[in-house]
C-alpha cells in the first residue's frame, strides 16, 4: 500500500492482469517502447515483450478491428486510443462490430476487450484532446462503459474490465491522471462493474457525477453545505450498465437529483440518468431533475474552464433544486 | 387576428369557484367590449361577466351548471388586432420573489417546508378581481326588500326562512372545502404522492409555494384541518359550500306517477343560487340545534319616534324605515349577550366571540334569498345604518351589489313582511348562532294598566343554536331586544 | 487435397440452395437472401484448399464456405428463416451465418470491416504460436473501403498468417487502372493472382496457406472470376467429359439434393420463431446469476407483459 496516482494505478492493473493471464495483450500507438503518450503503459514492454505489448500503425479503426479478431481468437486485447477524441475513426468497428459480435452470432463469438482512452478536458488540450464521448457508446447496445474518478477505483475497475467477457470502453479522466494521489494496494484486486459508490452522504439533493467532475461536485457540495443544503454524491463508476438502484435509493431519500457531466447537454448521459430516475422514482421527486453539463458547442481551447461544469456552475443549480 | 383567453377571475374576495348559470353568447357571436358574456354564481352573488375585448367568440368552455375554479379558461375570443391579445392579469397576487440563497432560506425537508409556508394571507389571497373592467357585478332580479307581494314561489312559502349568502373570503383556516386551483393543481410528484396517500384533493389545498405550488406542508396542514369542516376567523365566517358533497343517502329520483304523462312535468337544472341556498340550508339544519322563541313587542313608541325623526332624515336624503331601529336594538342586545354574536370554530374547538357587529339583512329576490351586510353597525349612527340599508337596497335593485357587501355577517335579521304569518321558525345563517325574524306590525287589543287599548304589535321570531345558546339566554336576549324596541329613547340614551 | 468432383458437388449444393432461397425471398417468406453470384466454385475451392483448423472470414454471400465445411442445408435454411433453431438465435441477418466450431467467422455487412478482424485473428494465432491460417474473402469493391487498407497494412506490419482472396470480376477492367493485387505491394504483402477455375484456386490458395503456415507472411490473391458462361456449368461439362460421372448419376445427385432441400425448407418453416426472451440473449455474456442489467431487465419484463398471451 502506498500513495499512487491514477497513471500508476492503471499501470499496476495492466501489469497484474498480464502477469496472471497470458491472453492479455496491450496494443496501441506508442504503447510499447515509449510507454504511451501519458506513460500509462510504461515498463510493460520491457517486462512482457513485443508480442504482448504491441506498437501498432497509427490507425484507430485498424487497432480496434484487429483487436476484435484477436478477441475472437481468444485473446484479451487491451487497445489504447491516445485520446478519446481519436476514437471516432474506430467508431464503426466499435458500434457495428465489437458491440454486436456476440449478439449477431448468437453467442458463437464474443469480443472480450477493453478499449482504454483518456477522456475530458482541463489540460489545455483544445477541442480534439478534451472531449467526453461516453454517450455515443452508452447508446450502443452491447458495450460497457467505465469511468473511474480516482486511482483506487481505476485499478480495481480495470482489472474487472479486462476479466469481463464483453467489450468495455474504459475512459480515464486525464485531468485526474496525476492530480489525485491516494492509498492504493500494491496487490491485485477488483471492483465489480456496475456498482456505484456513495461518495458523500446528504439529505437534500442527490448529485450524480463521475470522472474529473466528481471533484467539482464535491467542491460545490461543500459550498452549499455552508448554506444549509446537504448534498449526497453518487459516483456511478461504471456508466453502463448503470447502478440505477443506488441512484434511485438516494433520490428516494432526497427527492432531488442533479447530474453533472463534461459532455454537451443534448442527448448527454445525464438525460438518460434523469429519465431513468423519473421512471423509477417519479413520485419521490420534489424538484425538476436537473443537469449541469458542458455546453452544446464544440470543446473550446481557450475558455475550457468556462465550458466545464465547474463548482461555480453547479452551486446555483444545487440551491435552486434544493429550494424548489 | 389574435387569440384572447378569458379565465374566471377572482370576482370577490377569496372567492375560489363559481357556478356557471348562463351564457349570453355562443361560439361565432361577435362581441363588443363589456358586452355580457356569461353569468357566474359564486358564494356571494351572481355576476354577469362582460367581454374584456372586442372580437368573435371562438369557444365557450363550460356547461351551464358546472362549478369552475377561479382561473379556469371559460371563453376564447378571437380579437381583431394582434396587440390586445394579452390576457388580463391573472387573479393572483404578485408572486413572491424567489428566496435569495441564504442560510435562513427554507430547506427542502418536509417538516421545514410546512413551517416555512407563508402564513395566512399572502400568496394567493391577493387583491380581488383585477379584471374589474371586465366584470359587472349585478344582482339580477328582485328588489331589496321584496314586499309586499313576492312573485317567486320560494318567497311565498310558509316558512320563508332567511338564508345567508354567507361569509367573507375564505381565510386559510377555512379553506377546507374551497377550490384553489384550476383542473391541474401545481405540485411536485412527491406532493401528489402524499396527497394520494392522505386522500387529499389537491385542488382544494391552498398553495403556499412559489408559483402557486402546493407544498407537502400545505397538504399536511389541509389534512389536519379536513376533519373539522368549519372554522371561524376574524376575516371570515366559514363557507358551507362543501355541503353539496354527499347527501348521506341514496338520491331520490322524481318521476310521474303511473298514468301521468311526463309532459306534465317541467325539468330545469337545479343550479345557481337555488342550489347554493339548498346547500346552505342543509348545512345549517344538519349542524345547528335550532330552537325558536316567539314573543310580541309593542312598538307604539317606536312608531311615534320614527314619525318624529322622519322629516329630519328626509332632509338629509334618508328614508327612515323601522329596520335601522331594529338593527340598533339588536346590536345593543348583542353587546349585553355576546354569545349571540359568536360562532364555533370547529377546527380549533373554540367559541369565537366577535366584537364586531356585522348585521346581515335577509332579502328575498326573484332568484332567491340574499343577505346584504351592514358592516360595523355598532359604530354607525342610526342614519348611517339607514343609509347603508338604502344604499344596499338600491344597489340590489340596480343590479350592482358588490360581492363584498354580501359577506361577513355575525348576526342576521330577516324581515318577514306582510306574508310572514303569525310566527315563523327562521333557519340560522350558519355558523351564526342567532337570527331575528321580524313580522308585520298590526294593531291589536292589548291590556295596559288594566285597560284594553290598541297596541302596535309586532311579533318577533328568534331562532338560536342550542348547542351554544341556552334557552334562558336566548329568551333574555329576546326580551332585551323587545325592551330596546319598546323604549327606543332609552336605547339611544344608552348608546350616547 | 480435395479433388474437383468434391468441389463440384459442394458448389452444386450452394447453387441449389441459392435458387431455392431466392424463391422464398421473392415470396416474402424470408427477409432476403444474398446469393453467391456464381462465385461458389471459387469459395468452395478456397475452403477446401485449407486445413480444417484454419479460419475463414466470409462475406454474407459466401455461405458456400460453411456448406463446404459440412453445414447441413437444414441448418442453413434455419438461419435464413431465423427460426428457433437458427444458430444465430434469430439475431444475425441473412448471410451472417457463423460457427466457432467450424471456424467460420461472423461476416460483416460493411464490406471490408471483417478483413481487420481476420488480420487480428491471424495475428493472435501467430502470437500464440499456433499453426492456424486465416482465409479472408472479399469482393473486389471492398478494396476501395478503408478497412481493407487497414487490414492489409496491419497484416504487412505483423506478418500475420493470412490469405486475402479478392473475388474480382474478370470481365471488367479495373478503374483506375490498378489491380487489387497491386495494392498489396504498398503494404509489404505478397501479391498473387489466378483465374477463377477451381483447380487454379485450389492450387494458389493452398500455396498461400502453406507459406503463411510456414511463417512467410500474408498473401493477397486476386482471383479473376468469369461469370459467363456459368462456371459451374462449365465444370459439369468438363467432369462429364472426363467421365467423372454420368448424366444419370448427376441427375440422381441433384434430385437427391432437391429432396433434401425440400425437407429442409419444410422443416425450417414449420419450426417456431425464437422464444420471446431470446431477444435479450447474447447481449452480454450471461452473468453468474443469469441476471440482465437492470435497464434491460425492465425492458424484458415490458416485452413479456405486452405479449402476455403469446406462447413463445
Amino acid at each position: 500500500m502506498s500513495q499512487k496516482n491514477m497513471v500508476k494505478a492503471i499501470n499496476e492493473a495492466l501489469r497484474h492482469e498480464m502477469a496472471s493471464d497470458d491472453r492479455v495483450v496491450v496494443m496501441g500507438e506508442d504503447v510499447g517502447k515509449v510507454g504511451g503518450v501519458f506513460r500509462v503503459t510504461e515498463g510493460l514492454y520491457d517486462e512482457f515483450g513485443e508480442a504482448r505489448v504491441i506498437d501498432t500503425p497509427l490507425n484507430e479503426g485498424g487497432i480496434v478491428g484487429t483487436a476484435i479478431g484477436m478477441a475472437a481468437y481468444g485473446l484479451r486485447p487491451v487497445p489504447e486510443i491516445q485520446f478519446a477524441d481519436f476514437i471516432f475513426p474506430a467508431f464503426d468497428q466499435i458500434v457495428s462490430e465489437a458491440a454486436k459480435y456476440r449478439y449477431r452470432s448468437g453467442g458463437e463469438y464474443a469480443c472480450p476487450m477493453v478499449i482504454r482512452a483518456p477522456i475530458g478536458g482541463g489540460i489545455r488540450g483544445g477541442l480534439y484532446h478534451s472531449q467526453s464521448p461516453e454517450a455515443f457508446f452508452i447508446h450502443t447496445a452491447g458495450l460497457k462503459v467505465v469511468c473511474p474518478s480516482n486511482p483506487y477505483d481505476a485499478k480495481g475497475l480495470l482489472a474487472s474490465a479486462i476479466r469481463d467477457e464483453d467489450p468495455v470502453l474504459f475512459f480515464e479522466p486525464k485531468r485526474v491522471y496525476r492530480a489525485v494521489k491516494m492509498e492504493v494496494p500494491d496487490e491485485a484486486y477488483t471492483i465489480p462493474l456496475g456498482e456505484g459508490r456513495v461518495v458523500r452522504e446528504g439529505e437534500h439533493v442527490t448529485v450524480v457525477a463521475w470522472g474529473a467532475m466528481l471533484y467539482e461536485a464535491i467542491a460545490a457540495a461543500e459550498e452549499v453545505a455552508a448554506q444549509g443544503v446537504s448534498v449526497e454524491i453518487v459516483d456511478p463508476r461504471t456508466l453502463w450498465p448503470l447502478d440505477l438502484d443506488l441512484i434511485v435509493r438516494s433520490v428516494e431519500k432526497t427527492g432531488r437529483i442533479v447530474v453533472v457531466h463534461e459532455a454537451p447537454k443534448a442527448c448527454g448521459f445525464g438525460a438518460e440518468i434523469l429519465q431513468l430516475v423519473s421512471e423509477r422514482a417519479f413520485l419521490h421527486l420534489a424538484a425538476p431533475p436537473a443537469r449541469v453539463t458542458g455546453f452544446d458547442t464544440p470543446f473550446p481551447y481557450t475558455l475550457e474552464n468556462e465550458y466545464l461544469p465547474l463548482a461555480r456552475r453547479i452551486v446555483p443549480t444545487l440551491l435552486e433544486t434544493a429550494r424548489y | 387576428m389574435a387569440r384572447f383567453e378569458f379565465k374566471l377571475p377572482d370576482i370577490g374576495e377569496g372567492v375560489a369557484e363559481g357556478e356557471l348559470v348562463g351564457w349570453h353568447v355562443k361560439p361565432g357571436d361577435a362581441v363588443k367590449e363589456d358586452q355580457a358574456m356569461l353569468d357566474v354564481m359564486t358564494d356571494k352573488a351572481t355576476v354577469t361577466i362582460g367581454a374584456p375585448v372586442k372580437g368573435t367568440i371562438r369557444e365557450t368552455l363550460a356547461e351551464v351548471g358546472a362549478v369552475v375554479p377561479v382561473g379556469t379558461l371559460l371563453v376564447v375570443i378571437e380579437t381583431e388586432g394582434g396587440a390586445s391579445a394579452a390576457a388580463p392579469a391573472p387573479s393572483r397576487a404578485p408572486e413572491p420573489a424567489r428566496p435569495a440563497p441564504s442560510s435562513s432560506a427554507p430547506l427542502p425537508a418536509p417538516a421545514a417546508s410546512a413551517k416555512s409556508a407563508p402564513a395566512a394571507s399572502t400568496g394567493a389571497e391577493g387583491p380581488a378581481a383585477t379584471a374589474v373592467g371586465d366584470i359587472k357585478d349585478t344582482v339580477p332580479g328582485g328588489s331589496f326588500f321584496a314586499s309586499p307581494a313576492p312573485t317567486s314561489p320560494a318567497a311565498a312559502s310558509p316558512t320563508p326562512a332567511p338564508l345567508a349568502a354567507s361569509p367573507a373570503r375564505p381565510a386559510p383556516a377555512s379553506a377546507v372545502d374551497d377550490g384553489y386551483h384550476e383542473e391541474r393543481p401545481l405540485a411536485t410528484p412527491v406532493v401528489r404522492k402524499l396527497a394520494r396517500e392522505l386522500g387529499v384533493d389537491l385542488r382544494k389545498v391552498r398553495p403556499s409555494g412559489e408559483g402557486h405550488r402546493v407544498t407537502q406542508g400545505d397538504v399536511r396542514a389541509y389534512q389536519s384541518r379536513a376533519s373539522a369542516p368549519v372554522a371561524t376567523s376574524p376575516q371570515a365566517a366559514s363557507s358551507a359550500s362543501g355541503s353539496r358533497a354527499g347527501l348521506g343517502r341514496a338520491p331520490i329520483a322524481i318521476s310521474p306517477p303511473p298514468g301521468t304523462p311526463a309532459s306534465l312535468e317541467e325539468r330545469r337544472p337545479f343550479v345557481g343560487m337555488r342550489r347554493k341556498i339548498a346547500e346552505r340550508m342543509h348545512a345549517s339544519k344538519t349542524t345547528a340545534a335550532h330552537f325558536t322563541f316567539v314573543e310580541e313587542c309593542d312598538v307604539g313608541r317606536l312608531k311615534a319616534l320614527r314619525e318624529r325623526m322622519k322629516p329630519a332624515a328626509e332632509r338629509q336624503g334618508v328614508k327612515l324605515t323601522f329596520l335601522p331601529f331594529i338593527v340598533k336594538a339588536v346590536v345593543a342586545a348583542l353587546k349585553r349577550f355576546p354569545v349571540l354574536n359568536s360562532a364555533l370554530d370547529e377546527t380549533t374547538n373554540e367559541l369565537v366571540t366577535r366584537r364586531y357587529y356585522h348585521i346581515g339583512i335577509a332579502a328575498s329576490t326573484d332568484q332567491g334569498l340574499m343577505v346584504p351586510v351592514v358592516k360595523d353597525a355598532d359604530r354607525k349612527s342610526l342614519l348611517e345604518v339607514a343609509e347603508d340599508i338604502e344604499r344596499l337596497g338600491q344597489a340590489a335593485k340596480a343590479g350592482k351589489i358588490e360581492a363584498a357587501d354580501l359577506s361577513g355577517s355575525t348576526f342576521t335579521i330577516t324581515s318577514l313582511g306582510t306574508q310572514g304569518g303569525l310566527f315563523a321558525t327562521p333557519v340560522l345563517n350558519f355558523p351564526e348562532v342567532g337570527i331575528l325574524g321580524v313580522h308585520q306590525i298590526k294593531k291589536r287589543p292589548v291590556v295596559r294598566d288594566d285597560q284594553i287599548v290598541i297596541g302596535e304589535i309586532m311579533l318577533l321570531s328568534l331562532s338560536f343554536d342550542h348547542r351554544i345558546v341556552d334557552g334562558h339566554v336566548g329568551a333574555a336576549f329576546a326580551y332585551e331586544v323587545i325592551q330596546n324596541l319598546e323604549d327606543p329613547e332609552a336605547l339611544f340614551l344608552g348608546m350616547a | 487435397m480435395a479433388d474437383l468432383l468434391e468441389v463440384y458437388r459442394s458448389a452444386v449444393r450452394a447453387r441449389l440452395l441459392d435458387e431455392r432461397l431466392a424463391i422464398h425471398a421473392r415470396a416474402g417468406h424470408i427477409g432476403y437472401h444474398p446469393d453467391a453470384a456464381r462465385a461458389e466454385l471459387v469459395v468452395v475451392a478456397a475452403t477446401l484448399a485449407l486445413d480444417r483448423e484454419d479460419w475463414i472470414f466470409p462475406t454474407p454471400r459466401d455461405h458456400a464456405a460453411a456448406l463446404a465445411r459440412g453445414v447441413s442445408l437444414e441448418r442453413y435454411v434455419d438461419h435464413a428463416v431465423g427460426n428457433a433453431d437458427d444458430a444465430l438465435g434469430g439475431h444475425g441477418s441473412p448471410g451472417m451465418f457463423a460457427s466457432r466450431a467450424l471456424r467460420i467467422a461472423s461476416p460483416s455487412v460493411q464490406v471490408s470491416q471483417h478483413l481487420t478482424h481476420a488480420t487480428g485473428l491471424a495475428w493472435a494465432a501467430r502470437l500464440r504460436g499456433a499453426k492456424e491460417v486465416v482465409l479472408a474473402l472479399f469482393d473486389e469493391t471492398a478494396a476501395d473501403a478503408g478497412d481493407f487498407h487497414s487490414a492489409v497494412n496491419f497484416a504487412g506490419v505483423t506478418r500475420a498468417p493470412i490469405v486475402f482472396l479478392s473475388k474480382t470480376d474478370g470481365d471488367e477492367a479495373p478503374a483506375p487502372d490498378v489491380e487489387v493485387r497491386e495494392k498489396a505491394v504498398a503494404y509489404g504483402v505478397r501479391d498473387d493472382e489466378c483465374a477463377g477455375d477451381p483447380a487454379a484456386v485450389l492450387e494458389h490458395v493452398g500455396e498461400a496457406a502453406r507459406r503463411a503456415r510456414a511463417g512467410e507472411g500474408p498473401t493477397l490473391l486476386e482471383v479473376r472470376l468469369r461469370k459467363e458462361p456459368d462456371p459451374l456449368e462449365a465444370l459439369r461439362a468438363a467432369l462429364l467429359h472426363e467421365g467423372a460421372f454420368t448424366e444419370e448419376a448427376d441427375f440422381a445427385f441433384r434430385r437427391e439434393l432437391l429432396l433434401e432441400l425440400e425437407r429442409a425448407t419444410s422443416a425450417a418453416f414449420a419450426k417456431p420463431a425464437p422464444r420471446l426472451e431470446s431477444l435479450f440473449e447474447h447481449l452480454y455474456a450471461p452473468s453468474a446469476e443469469g441476471a440482465l442489467p437492470v435497464h434491460v431487465e425492465a425492458q424484458r419484463a415490458s416485452l413479456r407483459a405486452a405479449y402476455r398471451e403469446d406462447p413463445r
